[in-house]
């Protein structure tokens, strides 16, 4: 490809030379660069340092706080003399029965069974009380003569 | 890299690129700021460019085309200008045997991917391997619009050398 290439006339063409830029160019468009990027640039250079301080206030609020709330906590726990066992709250118990049970049977439906049973102690509790409240009743029509 | 590193090592070669390709030395300075705003929004990218110089004359050319996509719209009749290139002979040295304006319509009269290539190689001494690169052509492609592009230049100055 390069015979084809006519070499006397490549070396006429860059003899060629071309003008410099015109000398205010540089300062034009470096200026113009300049101007686009800070046109563009989303934070200016004060507000990132605004930005930097806040990173650090906060970050320094955060473990101030978390180390004041674990002296107040260590300090409650003495006044209280020691860590308190914590009671089992009733509802954790189905929880614990289920535990106990290797899981055949399980927390909830163990909470419904408790409620069903108390249901059923309540509904027994009222119908011997009426039963009782009817036997004293027919005593009393019964044996009228003892009211006298 | 920092605009004025950019500017003092390619600024030179790009408006002459710039020139030669849009044939306007005013336009060549539009583009060129242009150009270095769209570099001063990729200074992230610096850090990964393996050849600064391809990577310059990728962005100006990118420009160099949005620039030449606007003057064909803005043409009403789709007709160029047959004084457009008149201009380019202010931005060339007279040359010892032909009138640069001569020279200049002549390179005028190139297709643009012809002028483009002479222009890299001739002005800028890119390698094809550069101009393939930075135009996104095969490397036998950027020679044969190179080998193409000196023979109608020639031809069209044939007589006058």
């Amino acid at each position: 490809m390069k015979d084809t290439v006519p070499k006397g006339f490549e070396r006429w063409l860059r003899s060629v030379t071309l003008k410099p830029s015109p000398p205010d160019l540089r300062h034009k468009v470096l200026k113009a660069a300049a101007e686009y990027r800070e046109r563009k640039a989303w934070t200016t250079p004060l507000l990132r340092r605004c930005f930097t301080a806040c990173a650090v206030v906060l970050m320094a609020v955060f473990i101030a706080d978390g180390l004041v709330s674990r002296a107040q906590r260590m300090q409650l726990i003495a006044l209280a003399g020691g860590p308190r066992p914590t009671p089992i709250q009733p509802d954790d118990e189905g929880a614990l029965l289920a535990e106990v049970l290797g899981g055949a049977v399980n927390p909830r439906m163990m909470a419904q069974e408790t409620a069903e049973s108390r249901r059923r102690t309540i509904r027994k509790t009222a119908s011997d009380d009426l039963l009782q409240i009817e036997r004293l009743t027919e005593d009393a029509h019964e044996s009228p003569e003892d009211l006298h | 890299m920092q605009p004025e590193e950019i500017y003092d090592r390619y600024g030179e070669k790009m408006y002459h690129y710039l020139a030669l390709r849009l044939g306007s030395p005013q336009d060549a300075e539009d583009v060129l700021q242009e150009t270095f705003c769209r570099l001063a929004r990729y200074s992230a990218r610096w850090a990964l460019v393996r050849n600064p110089r391809a990577f310059v004359f990728g962005v100006l050319r990118n420009e160099a085309n949005r620039s030449l996509a606007k003057r064909i719209k803005r043409r009403t009749d789709g007709v160029s200008n047959p004084g457009e290139w008149d201009r380019l002979a202010s931005v060339i040295e007279e040359p010892p045997d032909v009138p640069a304006s001569q020279l200049a319509r002549a390179l005028g009269e190139l297709p643009d991917e012809q002028r483009e290539v002479i222009a890299l190689k001739i002005f800028q001494d890119f390698s094809f391997r550069e101009i393939a690169s930075v135009c996104g052509l095969s490397i036998n492609t950027a020679a044969s619009r190179y080998r193409y592009g000196i023979e109608k230049l020639r031809a069209s100055l044939e007589g006058k050398i």
